[in-house]
């Protein structure tokens, strides 16, 4: 129960949160943070059972005949993700009332923030991969509102739609490798699908639910080569940059990850996909930050970064690199959420985003300065802070992993360096140095700005001083809810002097030497611009284009307008498909009735054919129509030869019909002219004689099925003493079907109406003075 | 017959408020006049209860028959409200201000009584149990909308596109007519229950296999899917927005009752076995339907990517919208008792309904606003840039606009993604999974265009210059809002809807052959022995 509340609260606090801000004003965000606060508090209660393997789980109807129910669960990993996701959301809501004090749409952006909060709640609780799939999207949409908020911007829109494009396209795929993945465990439920470890990865669909899946939680995760809407999605004001895009939206797919990882986990694939995407994105995050002066998008590739190692954690799968990830994921939402907090208080009381204008700020502000000094000493990996635990054990993990050990190793080692450079450039070089003037003056931040960089700064060095109370508790659990079996490694500051420790001196000190030097350097990084021609983002841009032309090309090929290239189409296919049963055909050849032809069958037959030469070549559409019903006439008499002289009288006064009314109308149209070339001629001949032979192929073939000639014995005999008539045919028509001959009258009564509708039409539009002259085809 | 005539009873109703509908309208007084919407809505709402608590169908899938009526009048009361303002707006102008009431110079009696005529036909098709009903009751269901289309605007534009609906359609109708006949002359009836029978029994012969096929191919004009979708764009286009969804809807629910109608008369039958999925769906036919499911949801994805008109992205989706549920059609009902999410038939059904409301839903926000053209009367919006700032101008509007096209994207956590799922869950029961794939493809194509509606109404500014006004019809806005409520519900309590379709899809056919107590007990064990071998299945019961 309570699960459920904490979930649907976030959704029922979002409806009220603007008429809350209304009503409040300038404290709706501290008022607004009790409810992830409260959250927080409740989830905190529960560390203990947790942590002593208790599950709390519940399950209630949604949508039972798919399979959906609002279904929750706490475990060890849901429990570290839904407090990192409560207890910061509580400190941004804090952090923008402050940030966006006075702002018109600040109810709006409450509104986001919780509905966001709520939807990745559901997204970490959730015990039904489809319901978690339907949170998953909510998150993309929440992002999509967010990150587009200021939206009179050009910018902020399109990276809007590109983070939603990548994540939504990325969410189809991993909707597809779910719905497989549950069709093989028989189970949408994630336990039950835990529990089919052997069903599925012997399955031959494994590789395809893998690669699906991973495709979702690569692009939620801002995995290479989908890692490029991240930056752009730092169009998004400074509170929602720090919330979704550093702290939890991104940690998503890390979560799900984590959540498979004990069915799909430590096959070969799984291990080459995260360990090759995650070094890939470490690296392209790592050097991309080098070329970037602006604050908040040096911290979205540090981020990207980041979670790359991360994600290689989880692709090594030892017990040691899982447990590092999960430190890690900790240590990055501490120390990350609190530099994109301070980068956010930096521009909002300067008034300035670019590095290398600032300068000196230590004393306008100097408590802002130690909050971000600690949390960038912790992103830098120095003791005695959670980044610096993190990077150890993930050094260790990557020196024992099973495959390329040596490779992952020195990619991280020079990922840990350059991150020692952006944790220079962001916390230390506005702070330090000469002053220098900004747009605003600069002055120190309110308590509203400062609380949550502080509050998590403080936490990143908590965690690790007391590592047994604060650490342990949440990182073993969700360690061993990732493993399927007990974890048993410990978060602790010292591991003694071992080989991960020296690699650490040495990308601490690389990077310290890199910062030191880097006007030097500078010029290198901007070298690799020329690369961008091949970047995922021109790519990006690349597909886009590519679907536009190639529906507009697609348009104008199938779209022509013109109904005779419909038509060609149409009889094309009906002819192709229609060939098939024909062509393929087994039983007694069709051919052996014809040796009893009599002359008079032939010389109708030729009197039908050039009738229907006739008319298709006539020059004058009166002409035209008499060919067409000498054609009729010669069809009824081959009724009245086989003694159908029923059906001939009503086959004869049906075709005197067609004929006047043909007349009738044709009268008012201009003569044929001569409108398409030689060539569109012979083709269109040519699709009329294989529209000719199918027909005649099928009659073959209908008469060749004895069983069709039955019924019409049994009504002629029936027909006097069951109907009074002698007439069979009209026999038919009143009484054995006489429900068919009424609604054939009720449609031919409506035809009327139409045409009468129509006719009405003409004259009003005659009286228009402007109706143009009518267009193709226009009037019949 | 009395039974037959109980059956009937919903369609009667409408009927008769036809011919009310057609006298009233040519009432000189206006007020009655304009009755006729109010007349039409009732008579079918009371129809629609009436279809609820009716009997069961006398076809092979008895439960579908009052599902589809239901549905159908339903939707149609939202139809009727979004219709209003069609035609005569001008006449009543001319009238209110004093002129001269003149009976031939107004549409309103037969444009109504065209609309409650479509829909008795549409909902004949679902009463059908033998051809020849079911080709009169399409071709009830589609005369009127030619002549619909043809008047709902002054242009040109719908002359011709009346034109070509009609040559087109006549086309696919002399194809299917003929296909029913060749599946007469393959089976020596036209009833429903006794052509299943004997194709149960010996097996489908060539001539009723080339009658399925041609008979497929007309109905693909119903529901506008490949090879038969091409007037769609023209078409859609050329009609006025109201009638457009109207287009949208009601042939094409007509045009998939009937392929159902049809496919269960060769019938599904996937075996007990669930693993070794089987296919007894004859693999012609199946083959068939694949490539229109796949050309169908790719060509009407693509197209819809480069309009610039709003309206011409709905058409062009509402074939993608064809395409997807083809994919239930051979997905089939799928185990005798099979749940929801691996009945391909209930999601079909089910998909109608959704697809009817989301569409209703588009197009009413569509057809609330108007422009004045430049001899100021008048015209419809033709562009994103009247819908911007949409949310914040007209918020009813907005963001029944934004709701419906997230919906009909298939974004969680709202209908069209509880809809477009049970689809690809049965495709996955069923084997598909490359077509599902490509489904998946194409649900993504389809946020490129969808995403457009909710960006340009919910971020963008109102562009400058003049604004779009309201149409002064508040139905039309008003079949937006009940759109919208039935939209948000439904994504929270589908399952009754759910459980109903699943009850309409009930294919009293296999049921039948399921029982051991059939005539020809071995030709039971080969029909399980096909269930277990797909690949050999077809070609011998083709060449029983």
């Amino acid at each position: 129960m309570t699960l459920l509340a904490i979930v649907i609260s976030g959704f029922v606090l979002a409806v009220a949160a603007p008429w809350v801000t209304r009503a409040t004003g300038k404290y709706a965000g501290w008022i607004l943070a009790a409810l992830p606060a409260a959250i927080a508090g409740y989830l905190i209660s529960q560390v203990s059972s947790v942590a002593s393997g208790q599950t709390v789980s519940v399950a209630y109807q949604w949508i039972p005949g798919l399979g959906i129910d609002l279904s929750f669960m706490l475990d060890g990993l849901s429990l570290l993700f839904a407090l990192m996701i409560s207890g910061i959301g509580a400190l941004i809501l804090i952090y923008a009332g402050g940030y966006l004090a006075g702002h018109p749409h600040q109810g709006r952006l409450f509104c986001f923030l919780l509905l966001f909060m709520g939807s990745m709640l559901g997204v970490v609780l959730a015990a039904n991969v489809l319901t978690l799939f339907v949170f998953w999207e909510l998150t993309s949409i929440t992002s999509y509102l967010l990150i587009g908020f200021d939206h009179r911007r050009k910018e902020a829109r399109a990276a809007a739609l590109q983070a939603l494009l990548v994540t939504g396209l990325g969410g189809l795929a991993m909707l597809a490798g779910l719905l497989l993945m549950g069709h093989v465990a028989g189970s949408y439920s994630i336990s039950e699908i835990l529990s089919r470890r052997d069903v599925l990865q012997s399955h031959a669909l494994a590789p395809a639910i893998t690669v699906l899946i991973l495709v979702g939680c690569f692009t939620k995760s801002a995995q290479f080569p989908f890692h490029f809407w991240l930056p752009g999605a730092m169009e998004a004001p400074t509170p929602i940059s720090a919330y979704l895009h550093s702290s939890t939206m991104v940690k998503a797919g890390i979560y799900l990850m984590a959540r498979l990882t004990p069915a799909l986990g430590s096959t070969e694939l799984w291990q080459w996909l995260l360990t090759g995407a995650g070094a890939a994105t470490m690296l392209a995050g790592a050097l991309l930050a080098m070329r970037e002066s602006y604050l908040k998008r040096l911290l979205a590739y540090s981020t990207v970064s980041a979670l790359g190692i991360i994600t290689m954690g989880l692709g090594i799968g030892t017990e040691k690199a899982i447990s590092a990830a999960i430190a890690f994921i900790l240590a990055h939402a501490l120390y990350k959420g609190s530099l994109f907090m301070v980068a956010g208080a930096i521009d909002h009381e300067t008034g300035e985003k670019d590095v290398d204008k600032l300068s000196g700020l230590r004393s306008a502000m100097p408590i802002l300065s130690i909050v971000a000094l600690l949390a960038a000493a912790s992103q830098a990996g120095f003791p005695p802070l959670a980044g610096f635990v993190a990077k150890e054990m993930m050094l260790e993990s990557a020196l024992h992993a099973p495959i390329i050990a040596v490779a992952l190793t020195a990619a991280l080692t020079l990922s840990a360096a350059l991150l020692v450079v952006v944790a220079g450039l962001v916390a230390f070089k506005p702070f330090f140095g000469g002053e220098r003037p900004t747009p605003r003056h600069a002055h120190e931040p309110p308590l509203s700005l400062l609380l949550g960089p502080g509050l998590l700064a403080i936490l990143g060095v908590a965690v690790a001083l007391v590592p047994g109370t604060l650490a342990d508790p949440l990182i073993a659990p969700a360690a061993s809810a990732t493993l399927g079996t007990e974890s048993h490694t410990h978060f602790k500051i010292w591991h003694g002097f071992n080989l991960a420790l020296g690699l650490s001196a040495i990308a601490t000190g690389v990077g310290v030497l890199v910062y030191a030097t880097r006007s030097r350097w500078m010029p290198l990084a901007g070298a690799t611009a020329g690369l961008d021609r091949l970047s995922p983002t021109a790519c990006y841009h690349g597909v886009l284009r590519f679907v536009t032309a190639f529906a507009e090309s697609q348009t104008r090929m199938i779209q022509t307008g013109r109904l005779r290239d419909y038509l060609i189409v149409i009889f094309l296919v009906t002819i192709g498909v229609v060939s098939y049963p024909l062509i393929t055909r087994v039983g007694p050849p069709v051919w052996n009735e014809l040796g009893t032809l009599h002359w008079l069958d032939v010389g109708i037959a030729v009197l039908i054919l050039l009738s229907a030469f006739a008319a298709v070549t006539a020059k004058n559409r009166l002409l035209a129509i008499i060919a067409l019903g000498m054609a009729g006439l010669g069809v009824t008499m081959f009724y009245v030869i086989y003694a159908a002289p029923d059906l001939a009288l009503t086959q004869i006064s049906i075709e005197a019909l067609s004929v006047v009314l043909f007349v009738l109308v044709f009268r008012r149209l201009p003569d044929f002219r001569s409108l398409s070339s030689r060539a569109g001629k012979l083709r269109d001949v040519l699709i009329a004689c294989a529209g000719g032979a199918m027909m005649a192929g099928l009659v073959l073939m209908a008469t060749s099925y004895p069983s069709a000639t039955s019924v019409s014995r049994d009504l002629a005999e029936r027909s006097y003493p069951d109907g009074h008539g002698k007439n069979v045919v009209n026999v038919i028509l009143v009484d054995f079907r006489a429900m068919d001959t009424m609604g054939e009258i009720t449609v031919l009564a409506i035809a009327a109406l139409g045409v009468y509708s129509l006719l009405k039409l003409r004259d009003r539009i005659d009286e228009q003075p402007s109706a143009s002259a009518p267009s193709a085809g226009g009037r019949a | 017959m009395s039974e037959k005539l109980a059956l009937l009873v919903p369609e009667i109703i409408v009927f008769l408020t036809t011919c009310i509908v057609m006298v009233v309208g040519l009432s000189p007084n206006l007020a009655v006049r304009r009755s006729c919407g109010l007349l039409s809505a009732s008579g079918l709402f009371i129809a629609a209860i009436l279809a609820i608590n009716g009997p069961a169908g006398d076809g092979l899938l008895p439960g579908l028959t009052p599902y589809i009526k239901a549905v159908i009048a339903l939707i149609g009361v939202l139809l009727v409200m979004l219709v209003a303002g069609t035609v005569d707006r001008e006449e009543d102008a001319r009238v209110s201000r004093g002129g001269v009431f003149n009976a031939l110079r107004t549409n309103r009696a037969e444009f109504y009584s065209f609309i409650l005529f479509s829909l008795t036909g549409a909902m004949l098709c679902a009463s059908a149990s033998d051809l020849i009903w079911l080709f009169l009751a399409l071709e009830l269901t589609s005369l009127p909308t030619y002549v619909l289309v043809t008047m709902s605007t002054r242009g040109t534009r719908s002359q011709e596109a009346g034109v070509k609906y009609f040559f087109l359609g006549a086309l696919g109708a002399a194809v299917f007519l003929y296909g029913f006949a060749l599946i007469y002359g393959g089976t020596g009836s036209t009833k429903f229950v006794d052509i299943a029978s004997i194709i149960a029994q010996q097996g489908i012969n060539q001539i009723t296999l080339a009658g399925m096929i041609l008979a497929i191919i007309g109905v693909s004009f119903k529901i506008a899917a490949v090879p038969m979708h091409f007037y769609t764009a023209d078409v859609y286009q050329g009609a006025a927005s109201p009638v457009t969804a109207f287009l949208a809807f009601v042939p094409k629910t007509a045009g998939f009752v009937s392929l159902i109608l049809l496919l269960a008369l060769v019938g599904w039958d996937h075996g007990t076995d669930k693993v070794s999925v089987g296919h007894t769906l004859p693999s012609q036919l199946r083959l068939l339907l694949w490539v229109m499911a796949a050309l169908t949801m790719t060509i009407g994805n693509v197209l819809a990517v480069v309009q610039s008109s709003p309206k011409r992205v709905l058409a062009y989706s509402s074939i993608a919208h064809s395409g997807y549920m083809l994919v239930g059609l051979i997905a089939g009902p799928g185990d005798y008792g099979a749940g929801f999410a691996h009945n391909g038939i209930a999601a079909v059904l089910f998909y109608l309904a959704a697809y009817g409301l989301m569409n209703v839903g588009a197009f009413a926000a569509l057809a609330g606003l108007e422009r004045r053209g430049r001899d100021g009367r008048p015209v419809e919006i033709d562009s994103f840039d009247d819908l911007r700032g949409l949310c914040a101008g007209r918020p009813l509007l907005g963001w029944t606009l934004v709701v419906c096209s997230l919906s009909l994207l298939g974004l969680p956590p709202l209908l069209g993604f509880f809809s477009k799922l049970p689809l690809f869950t049965s495709g996955i029961a069923s084997g598909e999974i490359v077509l599902v794939i490509v489904m998946g493809i194409n649900s993504a194509i389809a946020a490129f265009y969808y995403l457009r509606f909710a960006a340009v109404a919910m971020l963008e500014d109102p562009s400058d210059g003049p604004k779009p006004l309201a149409a002064p019809f508040p139905a039309r806005a008003m079949s937006g809002l009940v759109a919208l409520v039935l939209v948000i519900s439904l994504s929270f309590f589908g399952d009754a809807l759910m459980k109903a379709s699943r009850n309409a899809a009930v294919v009293e056919g296999s049921g039948v052959r399921a029982v051991p107590a059939s005539p020809s007990p071995g030709h039971k064990a080969g029909d399980r022995h096909d269930a277990a071998s797909p690949a050999a299945a077809p070609a011998q019961r083709v060449g029983a």
